[in-house]
């Protein structure tokens, strides 16, 4: 049995290195941070079920690697914290990385020629303490261990912190790598990060993928990270084998490399895209696959899920926008998205919208015009706010969107065709990542900069019968960062 | 169940082990390639304008360049970067000197590596940079961003005792939750014994990967320890015989203080930060001490600093471990080294001596009749009320092997030099840290936490009109020392996996 193992295992690994030389475009060897060794790589931990008690690790080998298993132990102070882990057997599925085969039809990759395939490992370590560290390592071949990595479960009760990024997609390890840095360095102690959606630029990459998990290293694994689908995360693949017609699905590389809940409720193509988090006692988070053509069974689960929740604070994070620049809004399903999830998330008492796509900063909130941005004050407290609506970029792609006429007319009293939406807050030409706090009834928002200056700032505070008053703070009314008024920009193309 | 599966599989795995795996091949971690790895920051001489930067490639790679550029807000801050070009120069890995004992090179098939480095100056102070190196064309690195030094205020800084065991299984969690305090440090130093084998790439690899990219982001200040020091077949560093390992200099680059013999350059230096802190660097494994404390004197004597720091690895304090305090001195060599400090630094009015070495954590005040005699336990009516101090000394450990001092045998072991002006005022066995350090002026800030990032150890030191230093402690100096027996279990550093 053990035998047959490594004869297969000698097998699939003279498979690689022949598959690897018979293809011309991979002549040169892969760059270390991206190749797959019988060491664990790309390791991350997710939350899969109730944060306080439990979070999923999942990590990639070569497929030399077959069963394996992961550590946990409390983490003490203690020299060798270690002697008293627990071990456990992991769940391991291959990945083809240069077939991928959905439901929906067949991709044959060019972006990964020579590949073959790849070993991505999960365990969920459950019935944990809240808010109570932990150290956990995983493992690749026999004595391949990972670092010990310290984790924090979430607290039921009490303030709780985290990181949202939007888009990280282009430029991802030589230019976002500085961006979630910065956001570790300003809150390391955040309970998660949120990334919504694009993470990378082509979703069945795995190029790009060794990006992302390279420019984060360690971190993703010590924050856990509440990854949320975009369309990048799709790619196209013919239906009848690879022979029919194009459709759009999502990776095949998303829910290995990702362990996420699965919504019972939601069909199983759902399951892992669209999610529920409640973090604590304040906070429940709402992950929405936006990046689809239809609405309907995400909008009755939405639905139905904000109405049984008491969090205090409520917040929906999908990767495109609720309202669209004029120039971004014309596909059919924006218009769908907006019909069929718009009205769900104005009436459910949804307090925060953090979304991406447009690869640029705006902050908005539904409220009644007020008057210029500007002619406002900092510290100024207005109520019968709606959510507020943010979008946000943290890669390196951005789009020139608002001229400064623009802006003057736009900002703080109410954009074209966006009724009694109040654009408070724009930014070009600026990568970001936004910290969010929540104390109780407060919710605390602050926009960064990659050089960990705050660009935006507001404060929600919630009365007992649920009315929200709304504070923008000094960092809201600084220079509004535009192309026209801040360094030189080029596209993308160049950057790796 | 779990355990059954655990047994079946272990068992499995050994049996397997040796077939499956031939040959000793290098984790993707360890082995050098066109990309550049290994990638670290250090202070320049004036860390106020400049900073080094060091990274490795492949031996194919001869021609490598960094760009700098002042860190902006913008997507492309990219686009205006400068070039510079770097040294480099060859290591043969296995070829370094090693330890005498050692039956051949540690680093067998290893092969050759370039290391590289450039020093960028006339930056400007407290001011975000990024950089990055390139190794083979377009093998670059991510930007990193490093800020440089303020003229004036706040400096605040991390220091690691040694890691030498279990670098990156065990110490990786000390590195990152110390940046979980310190977020925003603007130095991280460590105090010697980096590693256990200085000589063996393996170990530096491990470091390296431990730390990952915060070594990028803040500059580092490495002291040479023991462990860096490869004994020879004269002798080791305990008498004055070892040498230091090929692969200290290569990997950092580090101020060089010209008037000092060229075997001390890089391992002995200081460094001065704004009106408040000038730090020493000391190398107390290497033989010629003298010049050092003739340095030591004229560099800090002729300092206006308000706080004056030396790190160096070994403490001149005896370290209270088990058949040390009673046994015969280790030598007139160490007790003549540690008095001569003790002379220097007093004359120099040195603040505070960050150490390792003993892998125990203790933190001692020196001091006119500190009522130290006595082994400090708690000493509830010392907290929060200040007490005159000379100099304090740490010694602090981050590694995984954990030291064996009690404070009887420390008391008694100082006892007789010091009698009663040598007080232990915290300590602990069982116990990686870390710990914080904040100058702001007038006022040193000292904090000690364990790897779960809770505190343990805590003072304050205030400067007086007449030049005379106040020492406070923290209140969590009145919890229990950490001891074996009232922490968890402990094994050696050979079940290390």
């Amino acid at each position: 049995m053990l035998k047959t193992l490594i004869v297969i295992t000698s097998l699939f690994a003279a498979l690689l290195s022949f598959t690897a030389h018979a293809h011309p475009n991979h002549t040169a060897p892969l760059p270390p941070w991206q190749a797959a060794t019988a060491w664990p790589d790309r390791v991350i931990a997710t939350f899969e079920g109730d944060p306080s008690t439990g979070f999923a690790v999942t990590w990639r080998t070569d497929v030399s690697v077959g069963r394996t298993i992961a550590q946990i132990a409390e983490a003490t102070p203690d020299a060798r914290f270690d002697v008293v882990a627990d071990t456990y057997r992991a769940k391991t599925e291959t990945v083809d990385l240069e077939t991928f085969v959905t439901e929906d039809g067949v991709k044959h990759s060019l972006e990964n020629v020579g590949l073959g395939s790849a070993h991505y490992h999960s365990y969920v370590f459950k019935d944990l303490q809240p808010d109570t560290l932990y150290a956990w390592r995983v493992q690749g071949d026999r004595g391949k261990w990972s670092e010990w990595f310290q984790t924090r479960t979430a607290p039921r009760t009490g303030p709780v912190s985290f990181v949202y990024f939007g888009d990280s997609q282009n430029g991802v390890r030589p230019n976002w790598s500085r961006v979630i840095r910065a956001a570790f360095q300003t809150d390391p102690h955040a309970t998660f990060f949120l990334h919504a959606g694009d993470l990378v630029a082509k979703g069945d990459s795995d190029y790009n993928w060794a990006e992302w998990f390279d420019a984060g290293k360690f971190i993703h694994a010590m924050i856990p990270v509440v990854p949320v689908p975009g369309n990048h995360e799709n790619i196209a693949v013919r239906t009848d084998g690879g022979t029919g017609d194009r459709v759009r699905t999502r990776t095949t590389l998303w829910r290995p490399q990702f362990t996420l809940p699965k919504e019972q409720e939601l069909p199983g193509t759902l399951h892992e895209s669209a999610y529920q988090l409640r973090i604590s006692e304040d906070l429940h988070v709402f992950v929405i696959d936006s990046a689809r053509r239809d609405f309907s069974d995400q909008a009755a689960w939405l639905e139905k899920a904000l109405a049984t929740s008491d969090a205090t604070w409520k917040i929906v994070s999908m990767h495109h926008p609720y309202f669209l620049p004029e120039t971004f809004d014309r596909r059919p399903e924006d218009k769908l998205r907006r019909d069929t999830l718009g009205p769900i998330i104005r009436e459910g008492g949804v307090d925060l919208v953090l979304t991406g796509h447009v690869h640029t900063y705006s902050r908005a909130t539904l409220v009644s015009r007020r008057g210029p941005h500007a002619a406002r004050a900092a510290g100024e407290s207005v109520s019968g706010v709606g959510p507020v609506f943010v979008i946000s970029v943290s890669g390196a792609k951005n789009t020139d969107i608002w001229q400064s006429e623009q802006v003057d007319e736009m900002v703080g009293d109410g954009a074209p065709d966006m009724g009694s939406l109040s654009l408070d807050r724009v930014a070009g030409n600026t990568p970001m990542f936004q910290h969010i706090r929540i104390d109780d009834d407060v919710l605390t928002y602050t926009a960064y900069a990659a050089t960990g200056e705050a660009y935006d700032g507001f404060t929600l505070t919630k009365s007992e019968d649920g009315a929200v008053s709304f504070v923008e703070g000094d960092a809201a009314f600084g220079e509004t960062r535009l192309f026209e008024n801040t360094g030189p920009y080029r596209e993308w193309w160049d950057l790796r | 169940m779990i355990k059954r599966w655990g047994l079946i599989f272990a068992a499995a795995m050994l049996m397997g082990q040796a077939s499956a795996h031939p040959g000793h091949s290098q984790p993707h971690w360890q082995a050098p390639s066109e990309w550049p790895d290994r990638i670290i920051a250090s202070p320049g001489a004036e860390p106020q304008t400049s900073f080094s930067v060091t990274w490795r490639t492949t031996a194919s790679i001869s021609s490598a360049i960094v760009e700098l550029v002042e860190a902006t807000a913008d997507s492309r801050f990219d686009l205006l970067a400068e070039p510079h070009n770097a040294r480099y120069e060859r290591v043969d890995l296995e070829d370094v000197t090693f330890a005498h004992k050692r039956s051949g090179t540690p680093n067998a098939g290893l092969g050759s590596v370039h290391y590289f480095s450039a020093v960028f100056d006339g930056l400007k102070p407290d001011t975000l940079y990024a950089y990055r190196v390139r190794g083979d064309e377009g093998a670059w690195s991510e930007w990193f961003q490093v800020r440089t030094a303020p003229e004036t205020g706040p400096v605040n800084f991390l220091y690691y005792g040694d890691a030498q065991y279990g670098i990156r299984s065990h110490v990786a969690r000390i590195f990152r939750q110390g940046l979980l305090s310190l977020p925003e440090a603007d130095f991280i130093l460590h105090a010697g014994d980096l590693v256990n084998s200085g000589d063996r790439d393996r170990e530096w690899a491990e470091w390296f990967d431990a730390a990952g990219f915060i070594h990028t982001m803040i500059p580092v200040v490495p002291v040479a320890g023991n462990h860096e020091y490869l004994e020879t077949a004269e002798g080791g560093s305990k008498d004055g015989k070892g040498v230091l390992t090929d692969l200290w200099r290569p990997q950092f680059t580090l101020p060089v203080e010209a008037q000092l013999p060229e075997a001390l350059h890089e391992t002995v230096y200081d460094l001065r930060y704004g009106p408040d802190l000038h730090v020493f660097v000391l190398d107390s494994s290497s033989a010629l001490w003298d010049e050092q404390m003739q340095w030591l004197r004229r560099g800090a004597q002729a300092s206006d600093a308000t706080w004056k720091i030396v790190a160096m690895h070994h403490s001149p304090f005896r370290p209270g471990i088990q058949g040390y305090a009673n046994a015969p001195a280790r030598g007139d060599y160490h007790r003549a080294r540690q008095d001569a400090f003790l002379s220097a630094a007093r004359a120099a009015k040195i603040d505070l001596v960050l150490a390792g070495h003993n892998h125990s954590y203790t933190r001692a005040s020196l001091g006119d009749d500190l009522d130290g005699g006595l082994p400090m336990q708690t000493q509830a009516d010392l907290l929060g009320s200040p007490q005159d101090v000379e100099m304090v000394v740490v010694v602090a450990i981050s590694g995984a092997m954990s030291g064996t001092m009690t404070d009887e045998r420390y008391s008694a072991g100082n006892q007789k030099k010091f009698g009663g002006d040598l007080a232990l005022q915290r300590w602990a066995n069982n116990t990686p840290t870390y710990q914080a350090i904040r100058v702001d002026g007038d006022r040193l800030h000292y904090e000690s936490y364990l790897a779960t990032g809770n505190l343990y150890d805590a003072f304050h030191m205030e400067k007086n009109e007449n030049g005379g230093t106040a020492l406070t402690n923290g209140d969590i100096v009145g919890t229990p020392s950490r001891r074996f027996e009232n922490t968890g279990p402990y094994r050696n550093k050979n079940s290390l996996r």
